[in-house]
């Protein structure tokens, strides 16, 4: 018993021994596996994320504003060059408009036939049909952004040189009429003129 | 007196190393012979208890207290011989550079010779001694702190005042007062002994460990410290993530604003491309505009004075067929010419029938016929070329 009690001692002593004699080593040890932990959980991932951040990220944010600036800059001198006024672009709406607009064309029509001395008896508008069998029209149809609309215009009340004036200013007129047909019939009073239009919107 | 080296050639080589070698060492201390004992050498290091592993590996704190210092001395001497040993042996060396072999008594060390001393009593164990040898002096060693493990330097033999000779006052004054260094010193300046002598090498005497305190203290510095330093690391990568992190949302903010300004300069483009595209159509319209008072002028330049067209239908396809009223066949005739011949306006002509016009009252008033015209290509297209 007591030697085992004086081995257990003598034991510890040496291990106190040990701890004394490497306790310079064990303190720089203990230092060093504390900083490489320290790396491995906190220094490593955030550095990596840095790296991630300051290689991939900043650098791609940088391309893509420098694009942009680029696109910005094209842009706006793209846009100088093709530039249109207000008034321009009025014009360009009235010559040709985004839709059909039947009472904008009535009152239009009525009163370029009022300024040549005719009364318009009638307006008919016919809508371009597209067959339900025919799939390719209809599809070539909708791609072209030009559409086409005819309308009928019977006038009365004028004579032939009011005829001829009523024609020059569909002719003249911003909104673009083109007569496909014309026909009069009758005489004197009574004399009615028929116009066939078409007339275009951009869609 | 001379100094007489008795020494090898060779010897006397290393000797005048060793001393220069001493010499580049700034020490003084005091050399105290003393005579031997005649049964058995004498022992310098105080008996002591077994030393325990620790002492032997590392030493012990230099710490000691007098009081615990056994009284018994282990040597005596005779006052006497002490007397004679004191004024003859007792020497003072200074090994200080510059001075070599600064030896303040006359006689050199090598030469010295070393009396022999007599031994009163032999040296006998008391019960104290013998407990120290214990198990009381085996837990003291390895638990009892470092007072009972400490190497005992000293004898203590002459560590009672009334053995302690007295005839000192024949020393030389400035030799008494030569005091080793107070780490060196293990006992008290009160009974410190003449004879202080420690054979025990330099390096293994005085060698020194840091106590349990101070190895707590510098365990946890050995934490605290790099902790430290890796969190002021990862807090100055921190700060610079958050600038870079800062640049990005800096950079993403300047990236919305130049998207919205680019976007809206590709909506502005997409609106003046498709004002370019209206502009072309509009273009290509009235390219292929129809200008009918174009036909008209035509159709009065060649129609001739007496010929009136009754009613009117024409479309855009060129051939139609045009009623019309002459005033005899010559006059219809004329006309058929006169529109063969508008090679500008009519492409080709044809008359189906001619017949006479009768009015019932008025009688025969004319001659109707039928004209069936094929126009030039262009007629309705090219007003402005027109004269």
């Amino acid at each position: 018993m007591i030697n085992q009690i004086k081995t257990k001692k003598n034991i510890n002593g040496e291990i106190k021994i040990l701890i004394d004699k490497f306790f310079g080593f064990v303190v720089i040890f203990v230092a060093i596996v504390i900083l490489v932990i320290g790396y491995f959980i906190l220094i490593q991932d955030e550095y990596g994320e840095i790296r991630r951040k300051e290689k991939v990220d900043l650098i791609r944010i940088q391309s893509l504003i420098d694009k942009l600036a680029r696109e910005d800059i094209q842009g706006k001198h793209a846009n100088q060059l093709l530039e249109f006024t207000p008034v321009e672009e009025h014009m360009i709406s009235l010559a040709l408009p985004d839709e059909f607009d039947l009472p904008s064309l009535m009152i239009q029509l009525e009163g370029m036939a009022k300024k040549n001395n005719f009364a318009v008896e009638s307006i008919e508008a016919k809508y371009p049909t597209v067959a339900a069998d025919n799939k390719k029209n209809k599809t070539a149809t909708a791609n072209v952004p030009l559409k086409k609309i005819n309308v009928g215009v019977t006038v009365v009340g004028g004579n032939y040189d009011n005829f001829k004036a009523f024609l020059g200013s569909l002719e003249n007129s911003i909104m673009i009429f083109d007569p496909s047909s014309v026909a009069f019939t009758g005489d004197g009073a009574n004399q009615k003129y028929k116009l066939n239009l078409v007339t275009y919107y951009y869609n | 007196m001379p100094d007489i080296n008795l020494l090898p050639q060779d010897l006397r080589r290393q000797e005048e190393k060793e001393i220069s070698r001493l010499a580049r060492k700034t020490r003084t201390f005091d050399v105290e012979l003393s005579g031997g004992v005649k049964n058995k050498p004498v022992s310098i290091v105080e008996s002591k208890p077994k030393a325990s592993l620790w002492s032997k590996i590392f030493g012990q704190n230099v710490k000691r207290e007098s009081k615990k210092m056994p009284e018994k001395p282990v040597l005596q001497q005779s006052s006497v011989e002490i007397d004679m040993l004191s004024a003859a042996r007792k020497q003072k060396i200074n090994l200080s550079p510059g001075k070599k072999n600064n030896i303040v008594s006359k006689s050199a060390v090598p030469t010295v010779k070393v009396p022999v001393i007599a031994v009163k009593e032999p040296v006998k164990k008391t019960e104290d001694d013998k407990a120290k040898d214990g198990w009381s002096q085996i837990f003291r060693s390895i638990f009892g702190g470092h007072q009972a493990a400490l190497p005992k330097i000293v004898d203590t033999a002459f560590n009672s005042p009334a053995q302690t000779p007295k005839k000192e006052s024949g020393v030389p004054k400035n030799i008494d007062k030569v005091e080793s260094k107070s780490k060196y010193t293990t006992v008290p300046k009160g009974n410190k002994s003449k004879f202080n002598i420690n054979l025990i090498p330099e390096e293994l005497a005085f060698r020194k460990h840091i106590n349990r305190k101070m190895q707590s203290i510098s365990m946890v510095f050995a934490i605290i410290l790099p902790s430290l330093i890796v969190y002021g690391l990862y807090a100055v990568l921190q700060a610079y993530q958050n600038n870079i992190d800062r640049q990005i949302t800096a950079k993403q903010t300047e990236i919305i604003r130049l998207n919205e300004k680019v976007a809206s300069y590709k909506i502005m483009k997409d609106r003046n491309i498709d004002l370019q595209q209206k502009l072309l159509a509009i273009k290509g319209l009235h390219d292929e505009h129809i200008y009918w008072t174009n036909f008209f002028k035509l159709l009065e330049k060649y129609t001739l004075d007496g010929v009136q067209f009754t009613n009117f239908s024409a479309d855009i396809g060129g051939e139609f067929s045009l009623p019309a009223i002459a005033g005899s066949y010559e006059e219809a005739a004329k006309q058929i010419v006169v529109l063969r011949q508008a090679t500008d306006f009519i492409k080709d002509v044809k008359v189906d029938r001619v017949s006479l016009r009768n009015s019932g009252l008025a009688g025969i008033t004319g001659v109707d016929f039928e004209l069936k015209i094929k126009i030039n290509d262009g007629v309705f297209n090219s007003i402005k070329k027109q004269p």
